[in-house]
């Protein structure tokens, strides 16, 4: 299973374990009082992925692998079922990430380390979106409300031999990407990069209510669209 | 927040979602990382925790720090214009330019006295100062030349007109001498400021010069102006034999141009002086005989009083008869006066 947090960290996160308690002070340093951002999990403790980060930067290339490992897979796939194209989306990937060791000397524990990863890469989808499809991008912003139910064909792909769980998380898949825009990208945000609603507004730039609301309207026409095969 | 999660979904997305990147990209992206902690880079001495903090207190103090300095540079530029601008300052006149041991001692008071009465007896200076310095060659010198070697010989620079001659000494050595020509009082470089425009001043007649004088809020840059109408038109030999004493002075010593300048100031002082004396007396005797000739004429007839003036006439007074004929006609405007009296 590679949802986030799963198990990609592997020998990475036993790693981090043992140097989590010895850092454990330094960090409390780098909680700095907020600035407009939401640190919601900032307030039970420090940040993994932030020590991860500052382990990075002050010079432990294990610990960007660890961080690598972590998240490279959620945000992965927030690219591909955002763009569903994989060319574009491992090169969205690298961009991102190249941000994040660009970034390193200047990262600051502000808030999670997810949601500033998710943010950098909302920002690059939008870029991306000015440059290829408008479309696209008129759709992202758009805060449609329930409208009419995800266009995906019953049982379309797939074969018919095909284990009906495999069906139904082929189903699920289509049902994601053809959420509108907007509630495909919380879904997404909340899924693969284990976000709340607060850190999802912080990523996106919208309003709480506007969060809870896209992921609302995802959750039902998901529900609705699987309903033939739970 | 039951309805923004569900876990069933949440469940059967992560059966379903299971798509990673390619093993290349993670090897890329890790070696890129790897690599780019092998390069130096310019960071704070306290990477990390610390680089957080130090960057926040750079922010803070930034633009304060910003702010102050530029307000005391800003000061600092304010009081210098200040301090350097010959307007702000009050005009004192310098005492001699350069110790001059040849002076009387009413030298340096002689500067004050041309600059106190620079105002009032322009014209009075004007013809001095010219009668000073252009004795071989006072017919006919270009204005420029003219206010150049009186401004050089009367040491009448006040304290802001020296600092002004000396920031433009170098143009005004480059405009106005020779190569290799030394200009070291600085009075010569002064043209270059008080004279800006010798033809306007050439052209401007001589009351006007001296009602400038006059008039002017600065008594102390007022003196050249009258300089330049006090010469007569030019004339080519004037203006060569004028170069020539204006060379000659330029190459002689600071001490004897300082005890030359000196000199001047002294003698246009005394010039003045006598010129005051001498109008005054002038004035006061034409007053007297004229109350005189009144009181004559109060007590005379009409053909007695014609008769006067016939005389006053015949004797050549033609000043005193036309006088004394309009005061009788208008005491006796219907007299008709004959042909004689009235001097045709």
């Amino acid at each position: 299973m590679d949802g986030p947090f799963s198990q990609e960290g592997g020998a990475g996160d036993a790693a981090f374990g043992s140097r989590f308690s010895a850092r454990r002070a330094a960090v409390n340093d780098a909680q700095l009082p907020g600035e407009g951002d939401p640190q919601p999990d900032l307030a039970d403790g420090p940040d993994p992925d932030a020590l991860l980060m500052l382990a990075y930067a002050r010079g432990e290339a294990a610990a960007f692998d660890t961080l690598y490992a972590r998240h490279s897979g959620g945000s992965y796939r927030y690219f591909l079922r955002s763009l569903r194209n994989p060319g574009v989306a491992q090169e969205l990937l690298q961009d991102l990430w190249m941000n994040v060791i660009r970034a390193r000397d200047t990262y600051e524990a502000q808030a999670r380390f997810a949601t500033w990863l998710y943010r950098m890469a909302h920002n690059r989808l939008i870029d991306h979106y000015r440059r290829s499809n408008v479309v696209e991008l008129v759709a992202l912003e758009d805060d449609e409300g329930d409208g009419a139910p995800a266009q995906v064909a019953d049982g379309a792909p797939g074969p018919e031999a095909a284990a009906a769980a495999r069906q139904s998380a082929g189903r699920l898949l289509q049902l994601v990407e053809a959420l509108p825009a907007a509630q495909r990208e919380a879904f997404l945000l909340q899924e693969e990069g284990g976000l709340s609603l607060a850190e999802i507004a912080s990523a996106t730039g919208a309003g709480i209510e506007t969060v809870k609301s896209r992921l609302r309207y995802a959750m039902n026409r998901l529900r609705e669209g699987m309903r033939d095969f739970t | 927040m039951n309805d923004t999660r569900d876990p069933e979904l949440s469940r059967l997305y992560r059966d379903a979602s299971a798509e990673a990147p390619p093993a290349a990209l993670d090897q890329a992206l890790r070696a890129a990382a790897a690599a780019a902690l092998a390069q130096p880079v310019a960071q704070s001495p306290t990477p990390g925790v610390i680089a957080g903090p130090a960057r926040r207190a750079q922010r803070k103090w930034g633009a304060p720090l910003a702010l102050a300095a530029s307000v005391v540079l800003g000061l600092g530029v304010v009081l210098r214009v200040a301090v350097e601008r010959p307007d702000m300052r009050p005009a004192v006149a310098e005492p001699a330019a350069a110790p001059a041991p040849a002076a009387p001692p009413p030298a340096p008071a002689g500067g004050v006295l041309v600059a106190k009465e620079a105002g009032s007896n322009a014209a009075d200076q004007a013809r001095g100062v010219a009668a000073m310095a252009n004795q071989p060659a006072q017919e006919g010198l270009p204005p420029g030349i003219e206010k150049r070697e009186s401004q050089s010989s009367r040491a009448l620079a006040t304290d802001s007109d020296q600092i002004r001659a000396q920031r433009k000494i170098a143009p005004a050595k480059a405009a106005a001498e020779p190569a290799g020509q030394a200009s070291p009082g600085g009075a010569v470089s002064v043209l270059a400021d008080a004279a800006p425009r010798p033809a306007e001043a050439a052209k401007r007649p001589a009351p006007e010069a001296v009602s400038a004088a006059t008039s002017g809020p600065e008594p102390a840059r007022t003196p050249a102006p009258p300089a330049a109408p006090a010469v007569a038109p030019p004339a080519p030999e004037g203006v060569r034999m004028q170069r020539d004493a204006d060379t000659a002075l330029q190459r002689i010593s600071p001490e004897a141009r300082a005890a030359l300048a000196a000199r001047k100031a002294e003698v246009v002082a005394a010039e003045s002086a006598r010129a005051r004396g001498e109008s005054a007396s002038a004035e006061s005797g034409t007053a007297q005989a004229e109350q005189r000739m009144i009181a004559e004429e109060r007590g005379l007839t009409e053909a007695e009083w014609i008769r006067r003036i016939i005389d006053l006439r015949r004797a050549g007074r033609i000043a005193d008869a036309d006088a004394s004929l309009r005061r009788f006609v208008l005491r006796y405007p219907g007299y008709v006066v004959p042909e004689a009296a009235r001097g045709r």
